[in-house]
């Protein structure tokens, strides 16, 4: 970190500059001392002239105070310029390559009996929860569910009322100082020091980490480049809320962590940065851990290998998303659009065969206990019925829908 | 979150001495010392003149006032120390911790290898550096002109007012640090700090309690400068335990907060 130039001006500019304020206020001093010295000084009062020298020092002064404080103009680079966008291949570089063969059986997080009382609420009643080491995690859940304040916990930031916390075995309590060397935590609004550009606070960060020199300016490199931050020297204060959340996930892996710990990063992102993100994340499966908490469930379906859902403090549930699926997929549906939906749905009841039937916009949703009597019976109805048959689709049972149907079944 | 680790410290202590330089901080307390050191001689070098500027205008108003001594100009200085300078000191040091938790800027670092207490006392260890570079700059101002101006006397009474005045100074900025730590808005940091500020000023008017706080500190620094006996042990000594005690407290109350 060059404290002494970081002004955007050439060595010998800044020279000069220091020289000159410097030699401003040197003759200024001598001028007061003469002024005060002589008997009479061109005919007027000593103190009139003694504060026009001091006005005249006056900007020498701040100059030289004020080298520094701006640094040289350079171009913020536009949201949706290629130049900027981060890069997935980072993960090469900052880790070595994945290890081929079986995952390893040890947890990265192990959560017991998590509990967090606050005065007037309860964040989390007795989470349970464990996440395996080398696995993109989703820790999805409702606003107000709690997945913060784990997080918080996880990070060492907050105590828990009840219960532990614990990253590759340590205390996140009692250990915190064991857990931070481990970890790479991401807020959901990271708060910057907006006076310092991206390269002074990754500088910052990989000194907090006591990464050797040699190390961390290639490292610092690469991380700038994967947040599309490289040539940027524009301070933190003028970047986009995108900008700081690459920046955010940039330095939470500057000590290539084992476990990155991740706030809803994606939620300030454009689509194009949201993708690049997400894409950055795979690529660290089976190189690091990466715990991520989020409301999107695409963003999960996309990266995650697991998922938890967290509502009102509790986990509801912990699979593979392949078998969270299969586990709640419950009754098989089929959405139909014709002309006359509640001529139809009202037909489609009265069947043995057919559940709950409901009407989103011109399109039916009907519950079946047989998919292959739907196929046969639907176009049958409709034609007995003299409607246009003009969409019949199996509908496959979304994350969202499981979601849903979770968190509400907690908050019943 | 163990008591005694410092890790961190050095690379925290370089962050909080660059970001003095780069933000509002700079010109605050080495302004308010700078701008003091400059204005307090030609003040104490023209008030009789203007004076009798403000007399001329209103016949029949006789103000005689002795001619102006380096006394004067010292003591323009100190009583500034005592009140300006003390006051920006206890408002810009309100502002150390609570500011980073309320803009967040605290939970990305100490999610690193940074110790709460290697936090704090960074932030007290660049406070300190500050106050006495901007103290020993202003001090250097203030006597460069009053010499200009008057004389050479008074200059080692004078240095050892402003040394009481660091002293209680320093004894501030850990208070306030402890107080930011402590309470999670820098306003009410601020308060309580101008709170014990008033009270310990309140305090010199009784000689017991003067006698072992630092509010003899307050009291003495004048008296130094007039070469009147002061005694100095106990106050001295009661200020620097304080500070001391302060800067535990800063950094047991901040491993204590939840971010």
């Amino acid at each position: 970190m060059d404290i002494l130039n970081d002004s955007g001006l050439s060595t010998g500019a800044l020279i000069a500059l220091v020289v000159v304020s410097f030699g401003q206020t040197l003759l200024a001093a001598f001028c007061l001392i003469d002024i005060f010295r002589r008997p009479a000084v061109l005919g007027g009062r000593k103190w009139v002239w003694a504060v026009l020298v001091i006005l005249f020092a006056i900007p020498g002064s701040i100059i030289y105070l004020a080298v520094g404080r701006v640094p040289a103009p350079v171009p913020l680079p536009e949201e949706g310029d290629d130049a900027v966008r981060p890069r997935a291949d980072a993960a090469t570089v900052l880790y070595a390559p994945a290890e081929q063969g079986p995952a390893p059986a040890r947890p990265a997080i192990v959560i017991a009996g998590l509990t967090k009382q606050y005065e007037t609420a309860t964040a989390l009643a007795g989470v349970d929860l464990q996440v395996p080491e080398g696995s993109v995690f989703g820790f999805l859940g409702p606003n107000g569910a709690g997945k913060t304040t784990t997080l918080r916990i996880l990070a060492g930031l907050a105590r828990p009322t009840a219960g532990e916390a614990r990253v590759f075995g340590h205390d996140t309590t009692t250990e915190a100082d064991a857990v931070h060397a481990l970890i790479g935590f991401l807020p959901d609004v990271p708060g910057f020091y907006k006076w310092m550009t991206a390269r002074e606070y990754l500088e910052l960060s990989a000194a907090l980490f006591g990464i050797p020199a040699a190390e961390r300016d290639e490292r610092i490199e690469t991380l700038l480049d994967l947040a599309g931050l490289s040539g940027v020297t524009t301070r933190i204060g003028g970047y986009s809320r995108g900008m700081k959340q690459r920046l955010g996930v940039a330095q939470a892996l500057i000590n290539s962590p084992r476990l990155l710990l991740l706030d809803e990063p994606t939620s300030a992102l454009d689509p194009i940065g949201r993708r690049e993100v997400l894409e950055m994340i795979a690529a660290l499966a089976g190189r690091t851990t990466v715990f991520f908490s989020t409301h999107i469930l695409a963003d999960v379906e996309r990266v995650c290998d697991q998922v938890a859902v967290l509502a009102a403090g509790r986990i509801v549930e912990q699979a593979p998303i392949g078998k969270l699926r299969s586990r709640h997929g419950g009754a098989q549906r089929v959405i139909i659009e014709t002309s006359d939906p509640q001529r139809l749905g009202a037909a489609l009841s009265a069947e043995a065969w057919t559940g709950a039937v409901r009407r989103d916009g011109s399109d039916l949703i009907v519950e079946v206990s047989d998919l292959e009597v739907a196929y046969r019976e639907v176009p049958a109805l409709v034609a007995r019925l003299g409607l246009p048959l003009r969409r019949f689709d199996a509908d496959e049972v979304s994350l969202e829908d499981v979601f849903v149907d979770l968190v509400q079944g907690a908050s019943a | 979150m163990s008591g005694l680790d410092l890790h961190g410290f050095g690379a925290f202590t370089r962050k909080e001495l660059l970001e003095t330089r780069r933000t509002w901080r700079l010109w605050v307390v080495p302004g308010v010392l700078v701008f003091i050191g400059l204005t307090a001689p030609v003040l104490a070098a023209v008030t009789p003149a203007l004076l009798k500027i403000s007399t001329q205008q209103q016949p029949g108003v006789v103000i005689r006032l002795p001619d102006p001594t380096t006394v004067d100009a010292y003591a323009g200085f100190l009583g500034n120390l005592l009140q300006l300078a003390l006051l920006a000191v206890i408002i810009t040091s309100a502002a150390a911790v609570a500011g980073e938790r309320r803009g967040g800027t605290a939970v990305l670092v100490l999610t690193k290898p940074l110790s709460r207490t290697s936090f704090v006392w960074a932030k007290a260890l660049a406070d300190l550096v500050v106050l006495l570079v901007s103290a020993a700059i202003g001090t250097a101002l203030c006597i460069a002109v009053t010499l200009a101006l008057f004389d050479a006397s008074h200059i080692t009474e004078f240095l050892g007012s402003v040394a009481l005045w660091l002293a209680l100074a320093a004894m501030f900025v850990c208070l306030m640090l402890w107080l930011s730590a402590a309470l999670e808005r820098q306003a009410a940091a601020a308060g309580v700090g101008i709170g014990v500020y008033a009270t310990l000023f309140a305090l010199t008017g009784f000689p017991l309690l003067r006698d072992w706080t630092p509010a003899g500190l307050f009291a003495a620094n004048t008296s130094l400068l007039m070469g009147k006996e002061v005694a100095l042990a106990r106050p001295l000594a009661t200020t620097l335990a304080l500070a001391v005690v302060f800067l535990l407290l800063a950094a047991w109350s901040f491993r204590r907060t939840e971010l």
